[in-house]
């Protein structure tokens, strides 16, 4: 999951970021369930971040995960695919959050 | 070379710029449209990368501002997450001169950049230095070869082998290698310089099989010779 090639401080600071990563996400899934018209825009903008982001600090499986709920929004399945996709991320980061001690 | 990074996402812009740096290239870090072309009225660079999605203008739109302003003909290459044909097609028939999709690889990344620096004129032919063997040091491209294998080495390593293959015989001072390679402002040490003739020793593996030996004369420096 983590790539040799990144530096120590920088790959540090970067999973510092996950818990307000999370929280963003969590936000833009809520904007979603209620139905508000921003939901996916904003679901999209969060995801399009990681999914550029992620791979380079090593964290494939996010960026993969992030690539999909783009799709799925530029899909217009936002709802049915998209939270769903979310939800597993959120958990992948609150999992790493927890793991490297945050 | 000078490189101007526009990218609305610091997490990406720190890392792309950490690369670049540590290849020896001179980086400014843009977050909007406005915040680059307001620079490139002021300063030109070599190389130009550029986010598609940014929060005010696209980078469609600032590639097409500096493909019709009075810049010239900037190298671009676009960085973006936006990775269907169409959106690759758009950009290149906008003026630019190369596409990577998100995430970036480092070493696909720096290479690209290289190249449409070559093709601009903005990096001068490589310069090999000679009577190396078996060792190719081609200081152009910042490249060290043993046997026709490239070593991996980080911007300092490469700095510090090259200086010292540059003086093959010749005693070289710690205080020197300091002041070249690091330079004077730097608060390093020379057990910086100790540990890293220790690395570029090992991952070049430069002793008497390889027809060099890279040694230390005592409290004075190192000096790289031929093996006899």
């Amino acid at each position: 999951m983590v790539d040799d090639m990144v530096p120590e401080p920088l790959r540090r600071r970067y999973i510092d970021t996950f818990p307000d990563k999370s929280a963003a996400l969590s936000a833009a899934l809520d904007l979603l369930a209620n139905g508000d018209a921003a939901g996916p825009r904003s679901l999209r903008d969060q995801a399009h971040k990681l999914a550029g982001s992620a791979g380079m600090y090593g964290f494939d499986d996010v960026g993969q995960l992030a690539r999909e709920i783009v799709h799925s929004v530029d899909g217009g399945t936002a709802d049915a695919v998209g939270a769903g996709l979310t939800r597993d991320l959120i958990a992948i980061l609150n999992s790493a959050s927890v793991r490297f001690g945050l | 070379m000078r490189i101007d990074l526009l990218e609305d996402d610091p997490d990406q812009a720190e890392m792309i710029s950490h690369w670049l740096t540590e290849e020896g290239h001179d980086v400014r870090w843009y977050r909007t449209g406005g915040d680059l072309t307001r620079a490139l009225h002021r300063d030109v660079p070599d190389v130009l990368l550029l986010d598609w999605v940014l929060p005010e203008s696209s980078g469609i739109d600032v590639l097409t501002w500096v493909r019709q302003s009075f810049l010239g003909r900037i190298p671009v290459v676009f960085i973006t997450a936006q990775d269907s044909e169409e959106h690759v097609v758009t950009a290149l028939q906008a003026g630019a001169d190369d596409y990577l999709v998100k995430p970036p690889r480092r070493r696909e990344l720096l290479a690209r950049v290289q190249a449409v620096g070559r093709r601009a004129g903005a990096i001068q032919p490589a310069e090999i230095l000679t009577g190396t063997d078996p060792y190719v040091v081609d200081v152009g491209h910042r490249m060290i070869s043993l046997r026709g294998k490239s070593v991996d080495l980080t911007s300092k390593e490469f700095d510090l082998a090259a200086y010292m293959f540059a003086n093959a015989g010749r005693l070289v001072k710690r205080g020197v290698l300091l002041e070249r390679v690091w330079g004077r402002s730097q608060t390093i040490t020379t057990r910086t310089v100790d540990a890293h003739i220790s690395r570029i020793r090992k991952k070049l593996a430069i002793d008497e099989t390889n027809g060099w030996r890279l040694i230390s004369v005592y409290q004075h420096g190192y000096r790289l010779e031929r093996a006899a």
